[in-house]
């Protein structure tokens, strides 16, 4: 009996399928007084251990908002309304922790933040405070989760900075952000949230505001520990160059829903949702210097309505008449690959709990 | 650290001077010097005056010299501690303001800190628990303090202390410790005083503050740091302190600076109505009775003490803001 | 492209801006941060100049200078506006670059600061309107509609407050108060950094477009190689406060001649997952622009540094077999540096 069960998990492990996070109909809306932002709409999604998922999508589709979801740190008015976001710190075996569950502002929450998951937020900027040197503030970061004494903790906190890239970094601890560059202010940020050494990191954007070479540096640096501190991440980036660089996995977002998820490859070379492939043609490549890029007409609809059918609908160029009327449901395009579209599947969004399982 | 404050106390130093000066041109203002005015109401009384006399006074007071000189003979003179002659009341400018300024000070100074503390912990529990009833509660209750004039406030809590509390108000002592050394009963006489000219007085300052820092703090407390803070798993009381609440506290502690003479010249009326022994109703009749010395240096305290009141102020704000710190 | 007899709108002659370092009591200069340090180049009309560089090496502090938000230490800014008089900037009273700043708007890096939390979208795009034309709310609603929905934006959320925009949409805000005085020359720093491919897409091709149609001229920032190259006609490299490289933009990435600007062509993550390119790793972190080393500020991380580099000054000298193609490398005629054509052959796509 036992015999059969390590069996298995060594068969998931070969598989490769062992999850480390793994996220069921998340939905978190912003109840404003001109009505209700719905800015995550019953997302799923999974990121396997050891492994990059990327997350892909047009600006305002809820990348932000899902990755400040699991942990709970959503600005008000926002709040998750439903869904779960199990978190399997060791193994997929072992009893998930239901992310959704915990308390806002309750310790066991506290214990996995900053510690088991960590986050890199978007706004290099302002993600820092204004009036605390970035020492203090990666110190408290160490100090929050492991005993170290003070000297230790700066020590630690210097290599850090030294490991992101910062010149002089037993000077740069001492400084507040307003001396820093946009690029150093993003290095000091990233330093911080690796600095517990977490086992999933999730980055929001985490190379805007640097330059190529410094970028190139962080995403090497980021790879290595995943492999030496065997670290997920969950990386959201506007850079399909990034995206091809780091991941394994990339979900590809459309106003608060996944509307198609595969591996890279699948992705890159077999993408098959509408919006997927428009976002791709609207890359500058290099060599069509000065002409107008391919551009998805149409905005973003307005966030306090959505459309009838299908979200995609109204900006699709092989939209067809169902999908003003039905919701597409997500179809299986390939081995681990789905896409949310009527050109695979005739089936129609089922109740919520019931959607295929991105796996 | 260090070298901001004593760079900043020695700045103070030009401040004073041009404060001064502008009081001298102030005292000067009137016709004609005020030893001749001193003379003529004087004379207007019946008083004989001679020659002689005269000219020792006009000496004493160097008026003369040139006006510069005058200036610089006036300042010396306070900086040995001699203010001039009050011709209204008679006496030395140095022993009127003497017996009155302290109370100023004490009233002023408690009233600051009453308006800080409320103002603190109200801003912070509205904004923290924004649109509950607590939050509703405290709005209308500002509103209302910003509305009542000092004046009526003063008189409906008089009338409540006393029809409640048999206490009698008005003035800052007890008869029966009115000319009494100072015991602990006295200072407790005192406090108990203080209570109504303070809630008086600073009504009006707390009210203002405490929007001021539920705008800031409400404004702070969605900001990417404040998230990032949370994401690392800082505690939300450590969270609210360190990070939000001491970047809202920077505009509130500004406006330190200003607040003193507001609370000075909110006293004055107040002061009238509870026949307070400050120095706000006096320098009102000094004012009215071109009563030059005794108004300059009144003028001068009160300048002096708005100059000590941003230096607190700036020197809080240091100590929050780095960014002031390092000149940026 | 550039005949001669075409005068440059804007012409910057070694501009320097060093930010002083104080220390002690008394505040004692004891070193400047050389931000800026010597920079040289022109800009004409309709003409897009993109500027790449490391972070910190001084981009924003460069054309903070030329709207007059910062004085220049020294070195002259010369505009030429529509009339064709030509004010130096580094000198001009605020009165003037009032004036100026009409013809001349920047676009922040971040979105999130430069937007006031406390006034709608409607006022925020208005608002240049307001101080410069003295339109009311009534008289420029029409106009802010006009450029909400130039910029991607639904104009029916124009009573909106910028908190509740995702960063994206907040920098199109940003962008659409630039253009509302119509400005002759936009100063975009990294307007496009926090916008995804979609929308960057749409907007490169509305600063095209608008260029086209208004005859604007861009210095356009970003740390996005393609970006620049997408749009600009010519380009400069930066590295702590020098232009290193500067050419006509396809000659720039296809023969560089630095060894920075073959660093960064090689860093540039390329979008798809087949394509593997031989990074250039550089040594070290980034120069610290106050702890410069003598010699080519470059040469303690260049992989082709030679004796001469740590002690001579490279200045920036036109390349004898590229014409308009100036480097500041002593060794620009006979390295043989990799550019993109090279890169994307090597990567056999
Ligand atoms: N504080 C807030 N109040 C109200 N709505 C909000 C708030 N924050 C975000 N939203 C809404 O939630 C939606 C998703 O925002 P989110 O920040 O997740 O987008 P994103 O995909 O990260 O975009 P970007 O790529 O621009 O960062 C947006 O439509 C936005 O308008
Ligand atoms: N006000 C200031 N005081 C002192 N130093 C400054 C100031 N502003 C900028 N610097 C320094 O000048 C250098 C150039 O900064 P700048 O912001 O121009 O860089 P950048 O090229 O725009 O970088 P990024 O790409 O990260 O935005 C940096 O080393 C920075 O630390
Ligand atoms: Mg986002
Ligand atoms: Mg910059």
């Amino acid at each position: 009996m036992s015999f059969l069960r390590s069996a298995d998990v060594g068969y998931r492990r070969f598989l490769m399928t062992d999850r480390i996070l793994d996220i069921q109909n998340l939905k978190t809306y912003f109840h404003t007084q001109e009505g209700v932002i719905r800015a995550v709409d019953g997302v799923y999604l999974s990121v396997r251990r050891r492994k990059a998922l990327g997350i892909v999508g047009e600006s305002g589709c809820g990348k932000s908002i899902t990755s400040l979801s699991v942990l709970q740190v959503i600005p008000s008015p926002g709040r998750i309304v439903d869904g779960r976001v199990l978190f399997y710190p060791e193994a997929e075996s072992d009893r998930p922790v239901d992310l959704a569950q915990l308390k806002r502002h309750g310790r066991e929450l506290r214990r996995i933040r900053g510690k088991d998951i960590s986050l890199v937020f978007q706004e290099p900027m302002v993600a820092l405070s204004p009036v605390y040197t970035v020492g203090n503030q990666i110190i408290e970061a160490l100090r929050l989760h492991e005993p170290h004494s003070k000297r230790r903790a700066r020590e630690l906190a210097v290599e850090m900075l030294d490991k992101v890239g910062i010149p002089n970094p037993d000077v740069m601890v001492d400084r507040y952000t307003f001396e820093l560059s946009g690029g150093m202010r993003q290095r000091a940020l990233i330093a911080m949230a690796l600095v517990c050494g977490p086992k999933l990191l999730i980055a929001d954007e985490p190379t805007t505001a640097i330059d190529v070479t410094i970028q190139a540096q962080i995403l090497d640096l980021i790879r290595s520990l995943q492999t030496d501190m065997d670290m997920s991440v969950m990386l959201i980036t506007h850079d399909l160059g990034v995206i091809a660089e780091m991941v394994d996995d990339i979900v590809v977002m459309y106003l608060g829903k996944v509307v198609e998820s595969g591996s890279l490859h699948d992705i890159f070379d077999r993408a098959s949702h509408p919006y997927t492939v428009a976002l791709q043609r609207s890359i500058p490549r290099f060599q069509r210097r000065g002409q107008p890029l391919e551009v998805i007409r149409g905005n973003v609809p307005d966030p306090y309505t959505r459309p009838q059918g299908c979200e995609f609908a109204e900006r699709c160029p092989k939209a067809m008449n169902r999908c003003f009327q039905d919701k597409p449901a997500m179809a299986e395009v390939g081995d681990r690959h789905s896409a949310k579209c009527f050109l695979f599947t005739d089936e129609v969004e089922s109740a919520p709990g019931r959607e295929a399982n991105v796996r | 650290m260090a070298s901001y404050i004593v760079r900043r106390v020695l700045m103070m130093i030009p401040l004073l001077v041009l404060v001064s000066g502008v009081i001298f041109i102030v005292i000067q203002l009137p016709p004609g010097d005020y030893v001749s005015r001193h003379v003529a109401r004087l004379e207007m009384e019946g008083v004989v005056t001679h020659e002689a006399e005269i000219e020792a006074l006009k000496r004493r007071y160097g008026l003369d010299r040139p006006v510069h000189e005058q200036y610089l003979l006036w300042v010396r003179a306070m900086l040995r501690g001699d203010f001039g002659y009050s011709f209204a009341v008679r006496r030395p400018v140095l022993s009127v303001v003497a017996e009155r300024l302290p109370y100023s000070i004490i009233i002023s100074v408690a009233t600051l800190l009453f308006s800080w503390v409320v103002a603190f912990l109200v801003g912070t529990y509205t904004a923290t628990r924004q649109y509950s009833p607590g939050d509703y509660i405290a709005s209308f209750l500002g509103f209302l303090g910003l509305a009542t004039p000092n004046f009526m406030l003063a008189l409906i809590l008089m009338w409540i202390m006393y029809s409640v509390f048999g206490f009698t108000v008005g003035g800052l002592f007890s008869p029966e410790y009115q000319d009494a050394p100072w015991t602990m009963g006295r200072v407790l006489d005192l406090l108990k005083h203080l209570i109504i000219p303070v809630i008086v007085v600073g009504t009006a300052g707390t009210a203002g503050s405490i929007r001021i820092l539920r705008a800031n703090l409400l404004d702070e407390l969605n900001k990417p740091y404040v998230i990032t803070a949370e994401a690392k798993g800082v505690p939300p009381f450590r969270r609210l302190c360190k990070y939000p609440l001491r970047v809202a506290l920077i505009p509130f502690t500004s406006t330190v600076g200003w607040e003193l003479p507001n609370i000075v010249s909110g006293e004055t009326i107040t002061a009238v109505v509870l026949s307070l022994p400050t120095v706000g109703p006096m320098l009102l009749r000094a004012l009215v009775d071109q009563d030059m010395f005794l108004a300059g240096s009144l003028i001068l305290f009160l300048s002096l003490l708005t100059l000590v009141g941003t230096l607190v102020s700036d020197l809080l704000l240091a100590w929050l803001d780095p960014r002031i710190r390092y000149d940026r | 492209m550039s005949d001669n007899v075409r005068q440059p709108m804007l012409e910057l002659i070694n501009l320097r801006k060093y930010f002083p370092v104080k220390k002690g009591f008394f505040r004692r200069h004891v070193a400047d941060v050389k931000a800026v340090d010597g920079v040289s180049f022109s800009l004409y009309e309709g003409e897009t100049f993109g500027l790449v560089g490391e972070s910190g090496c001084g981009k924003t502090t460069l054309i903070k200078n030329i709207v007059g938000a910062l004085r220049p230490t020294s070195g002259q800014i010369l505009f030429t506006d529509a009339g064709g008089q030509t004010h130096d900037i580094a000198r001009a009273d605020r009165e003037r670059i009032e004036a100026i700043r009409r013809d001349i708007q920047m676009i922040f890096q971040d979105p999130f600061s430069s937007l006031n939390p406390r006034m709608t979208v409607q006022d925020i795009i208005g608002e240049p309107l307001l101080v410069n034309e003295g339109k009311g709310r009534r008289a420029s609603r029409a106009r802010v509609a006009e450029l909400m929905e130039l910029v991607g934006l639904n104009p029916e959320l124009l009573r909106r407050y910028p908190h509740a925009f995702s960063g994206g949409q907040r920098q199109r805000i940003g962008i659409a108060r630039a253009l509302a005085l119509d400005p002759k020359l936009l100063l975009a720093d990294e307007p496009t950094s926090a916008l995804d491919v979609s929308v960057q897409a749409q907007i490169l091709n509305l600063f095209m477009r608008l260029q086209r149609e208004l005859n604007l001229s861009y210095i356009f920032i970003s740390h996005d190689l393609t970006v620049v190259q997408h749009i600009s006609d010519r380009a400069a490299v930066m590295y702590v406060g020098h232009i290193v490289e500067t050419a006509e933009t396809e000659r720039l990435y296809v023969s560089p001649k630095h060894p920075y600007t073959e660093a960064l062509l090689s860093a540039v993550p390329y979008p798809h997952p087949d394509v593997k390119k031989k990074k250039v790793v550089l040594k070290g972190g980034a120069a610290d622009p106050q702890l410069l080393p003598a010699g080519c500020p470059f040469h303690p991380r260049c992989p082709y540094v030679e004796a001469l580099c740590s002690t001579r000054f490279p200045s920036l000298e036109e390349v004898t077999e590229s014409q308009q193609h100036w480097s500041a490398c002593h060794y620009a005629d006979s390295l043989s540096l990799r550019g993109l054509d090279t890169l994307e052959e090597s990567a056999g796509s």
